[in-house]
């Protein structure tokens, strides 16, 4: 028996409803969905069918939170684990960089001298680059679709912005303002696998 | 070569192989494995043909194989395809060719493990 647009339409609404709203899990998701009622239930109702299929995604579809992802916002325990993921890598190496910087700033001071006599060239290459990854994030924005990719590019994107202008706030150039560089640099790699990502989904629908 | 146990949440279904950490630790491979033979598969169609094949024995739940294929995925090892299928979007895994190299040192690498179990829980069957 397969499923007609009406049904499948019913099992989306579902799961839109339950917070699973990110395309590229929401697809793979229906599509389980739709072959376990297809192959395993197809002598009984539609109806009956669907309520023995989707308990057994209860767990799965359940609201949870983790620190790495937000402190605010909660999700399905199998779309946190991907957002996790995505997430735990950026946050490893953004704490790695601070706390290296951390050191330098304590060791090496000739480090910060040699910043304070080119902090304007820094400024340039930095803003150049700001420039760029903002470029980028405009064109994800408003770009159709919503992937778990688009989201962490957002997330990463806000603290990106923070630092920048905390960055260009700074009048004197210290190593720890040095280090937020750096990491907005580095997260560059981050930003873009995830632009990648979610344009190759994107294009593949 | 072996995951977390608690990333993953493979089921057996017989009662007395419940505590099944040796399957658990394998998953990714099972997956590239089936993958290596059937060159490109969707999440639905692996959780039945490894039931298929060990008649049963074997169930990966949901919560067991998505985040394992997402993670093949970030590391470079399966690339996907979508493709419109009976009303609906299917998401298609297959191996990259860095998931093929790694499919074969990862079954080397598990061949070797039975044989060396094999060698401890049963001597005699091992030479």
């Amino acid at each position: 028996m397969e499923l007609d647009k009406e049904q499948v339409e019913l099992i989306n609404s579902f799961l839109v409803k339950n917070e699973v709203v990110f395309d590229d899990m929401r697809f793979e998701i229906i599509d389980h969905i739709a072959s376990d009622v297809e192959e395993n239930y197809s002598e009984i109702p539609f109806h009956d069918a669907i309520k023995i299929v989707l308990k057994k995604w209860e767990t799965q579809i359940q609201l949870s939170d983790s620190l790495w992802v937000s402190s605010r916002a909660r999700f399905p325990k199998i779309i946190l684990g991907k957002l996790k993921q995505l997430f735990i890598p950026q946050l490893i190496t953004f704490a790695v960089i601070m706390i290296v910087g951390g050191i330098v700033d304590h060791n090496f001071s000739e480090v910060i001298d040699f910043y304070s006599q080119n902090t304007n060239a820094f400024r340039i290459v930095y803003g150049i680059w700001f420039f760029i990854a903002t470029a980028f994030g405009l064109i994800l924005f408003f770009s159709k679709g919503f992937t778990t990719y688009k989201y962490v590019f957002k997330r990463a994107f806000y603290f990106v912005f923070l630092w920048t202008v905390v960055f260009f706030l700074t009048s004197r150039p210290t190593v720890l303002s040095l280090t937020f560089l750096i990491a907005n640099l580095i997260s560059s790699v981050f930003l873009y696998q995830n632009y990648k990502a979610h344009f190759k989904f994107i294009k593949s629908i | 070569m072996f995951v977390k146990a608690n990333e993953i949440n493979l089921i057996s279904k017989t009662t007395n192989m419940k505590n099944s950490q040796l399957y658990k630790g394998s998953l990714n491979t099972i997956i590239m494995k089936l993958l290596e033979e059937k060159g490109r598969m969707y999440g639905y169609e692996i959780t039945q043909k490894v039931k298929e094949i060990t008649q049963g024995e074997l169930n990966i739940t949901e919560g067991a194989l998505y985040p394992a294929l997402h993670k093949l995925e970030a590391e470079g090892l399966l690339d996907v395809e979508m493709e419109k299928v009976d009303n609906r979007l299917r998401k298609y895994y297959k191996l990259t060719e860095k998931g093929t190299t790694e499919t074969v040192n990862r079954l080397a690498e598990l061949e070797d493990f039975i044989k060396n179990m094999q060698s401890i829980v049963n001597p005699k069957l091992s030479y």
